[in-house]
């Protein structure tokens, strides 16, 4: 029971630092949105706490780091009055009402979603990647009282993981130093709030019906509800990244530069969590480049806009990696080393466009990795063609997204060999 | 054309104590007096309830979803159920990792209880040694090794290697612990241990 209580507090104390970025940003949203992604800026906030204490090599002791958590809640939250009302404002238009026709998907997906958790909270961190990297780093700096500690050096020849961003590590310490043993229980409160965001999100757009089915086809994505037990940098990653195409989609409606300004926010945190997002980010800049060049609004204001969105995840690669790597850690890793040397070879580009096409996609393995997500896309995007024949602009956005994963998961791995089909690690 | 309208009536831009306008697509827009009147047990939401329940179990019918209901979530429900009650860490480590665990524990365990475990360097076979000799079980890497249990462990592929005080190989189905007496000795165990490839 004290588990149970544990986890609301901290996601309490998540809740108020996200929602002072919220406030902070100005970004007017419906509660069941503004609530989910409150919280998993939090999560994301404390995620970060630890890696600064290290930065600034403060020792990772239990008072050190709660209280700098209460610290950062309290920093992002300076806005205070503006914070209450917005709060009230939130409180006075909350409906917890759920429609019975909303029951069926939203029981099945509770039920899907409860069993993973116990799961993630249940058993200890299982993924070599995370054994051999982040969580034996959180584990010894628990007891080191610091991320740099024995575990550098015990066989860095044949691994890498001991050089993944330190998001895993920060929360592990935080939760580990809460009480769970194997921390890990975090990455449910991930997969539960993105949940919520995605569902409430959906209905902006979709009926009730089709969101929860949309919701229950989310979930049942094996390779996907693998990652909301198995604590790996991937799910998370993958939210971040998505919340980044919403904001910047929602920016291209509304045209508040606070929307950019959440969405090239929400990029670095994904670029933090896996830093090869960068180049995924770098590939979302030509949406807006476009946008201003379709409205000829300036294209040295779209250029400005697009400096805006992705500086911030060229600062968290260069905070993350180019200096914790190199100027922090004792071992060397030399990320240049696993740039693709002959980029002017382009076979191997399009050998692994093919392989992810007919490998890892459109096989029987896909059909183990996906289920019928994929194909169930094809057969909505098929009809739309066919009886719309036209597309709204934020149907083309989300499509342009959609290609930005398609095509950039292939240049990816040309960009970096290490990358291939099923790892991405060694 | 009357529906349009009732849509943009709910999503569209409204005031707020902030005093800003929300942008359309993503406002926190009050509802109208006839959605907040409406019942959960109108005619139309026990016919969408009946739909709802309908398209699960059609969603349920899919081969691929029905298989990853009946053999990956409903077999997870049955464990939690039987979990509920052995919240043991160390029983719910072996029961995750396995001999993986078990046998570094085993390792870890002669050391400790020779009170040297915190100055050992272990030279460690891999996984096709261990099969070769008859020992059927997964060497996990040293950094996992040294997750699991704290005692420091080392391949012979590492350039490492030549600093290790301790050496564990197999006999007649036996683990044998030997510390480093020679350099020769050493480097002889370095060198057959080489010829085994590395499994992570």
């Amino acid at each position: 029971m004290s588990g149970i209580l544990t986890i609301l507090l901290l996601t309490i104390f998540q809740f108020i630092a996200g929602f002072g970025i919220v406030n902070l940003f100005n970004i007017q949203l419906k509660p069941g949105l503004t609530v989910s992604l409150s919280v998993l800026l939090g999560i994301a906030v404390f995620s970060i706490v630890p890696f600064l204490l290290q930065l600034a090599y403060v020792p990772l002791t239990q008072g050190s780091i709660f209280i700098s958590l209460l610290a950062a809640c309290i920093l992002l939250n300076l806005k205070f009055k503006s914070g209450l009302a917005r709060l009230k404002d939130l409180w006075a238009n909350a409906r917890f009402k759920i429609k019975l026709y909303e029951v069926p998907f939203l029981a099945m997906v509770l039920f899907i979603f409860f069993v993973s958790a116990w799961r993630a909270f249940y058993f200890p961190p299982l993924p070599r990647d995370a054994t051999s990297g982040p969580e034996a780093i959180a584990e010894y700096a628990i007891r080191e009282k610091t991320m740099i500690n024995s575990v550098f050096g015990v066989n860095d020849e044949v691994n890498n993981n001991v050089f993944k961003s330190p998001f895993i590590i920060s929360l592990q310490i935080i939760y580990k130093y809460a009480g769970f043993a194997f921390g890990q229980i975090w990455l449910s409160s991930v997969v539960g709030f993105f949940l919520i965001f995605l569902y409430h999100a959906l209905t902006q757009t979709v009926h009730k019906v089709f969101a929860g089915l949309l919701l229950l086809f989310f979930i049942m994505v094996p390779e996907m509800y693998a990652y909301t037990f198995m604590m790996l940098y991937d799910y998370s990653n993958a939210v971040f990244f998505f919340l980044s195409a919403w904001f910047l989609f929602a920016w291209f409606q509304n045209r508040q530069s606070n929307y950019l300004g959440m969405a090239a926010l929400l990029m670095a945190l994904a670029t933090y969590i896996r830093s090869e997002t960068l180049i995924l980010g770098c590939l979302m800049v030509p949406c807006i480049l476009w946008y201003y060049f379709k409205n000829k609004t300036g294209i040295v204001k779209g250029l400005i806009n697009s400096a805006i969105f992705i500086v911030p995840s060229v600062a968290a690669y260069i905070i993350s990696v180019s200096i914790y790597i190199n100027v922090y850690l004792p071992s060397k890793y030399d990320v240049g080393n696993l740039v693709n040397k002959k980029l002017g070879d382009l076979s191997p580009l399009f050998n692994r466009f093919s392989e992810i096409n007919s490998q890892l996609i459109f096989s029987e393995l896909g059909l183990g990795y996906y289920g019928y997500f994929i194909y169930f896309f094809l057969i909505l995007f098929a009809l739309e063609i066919v009886f719309k024949r036209k597309f709204n602009s934020t149907a083309r956005n989300w499509l342009y997204a959609v290609l930005v994963i398609y095509l950039g998961y292939p240049l990816l791995g040309y960009l970096l060999p290490l990358l291939d089909l099923n790892n991405s690690t060694k | 054309m009357k529906k349009k309208q009732s849509r943009a009536a709910k999503t569209g831009p409204v005031k707020t104590s902030t005093g800003k306008a929300d942008p359309p697509q993503t406002s926190s827009a009050k509802p109208t007096p006839a959605v907040a009147t409406r019942s959960a047990f109108s005619f139309k939401g026990v016919i969408l309830f009946f739909i709802s329940i309908i398209v699960v179990f059609i969603f349920f019918g899919f081969e691929r979803n029905k298989s990853m209901l009946t053999d990956r979530i409903v077999p997870y429900w049955d464990d939690f159920q039987e979990q509920q009650d052995k919240t043991e860490l160390e029983e719910r480590k072996v029961n995750r990792y396995g001999y993986d665990y078990m046998f570094p524990k085993t390792v870890a365990n002669f050391f400790e209880k020779k009170g040297i475990a915190g100055k050992v360097l272990l030279l460690v076979p891999t996984t096709d040694y261990f099969k070769e000799h008859g020992v059927d079980i997964h060497v996990v890497e040293p950094s996992v090794f040294y997750y699991f249990t704290g005692l420091k462990t080392v391949w012979a592929h590492s350039p490492k290697a030549v600093n290790a005080n301790w050496i564990l190989t197999v006999d007649k189905g036996q683990l044998i612990f030997d510390s480093v007496t020679s350099k020769a000795m050493l480097m002889q165990k370095i060198d057959s241990f080489k010829k085994y490839k590395i499994d992570l």
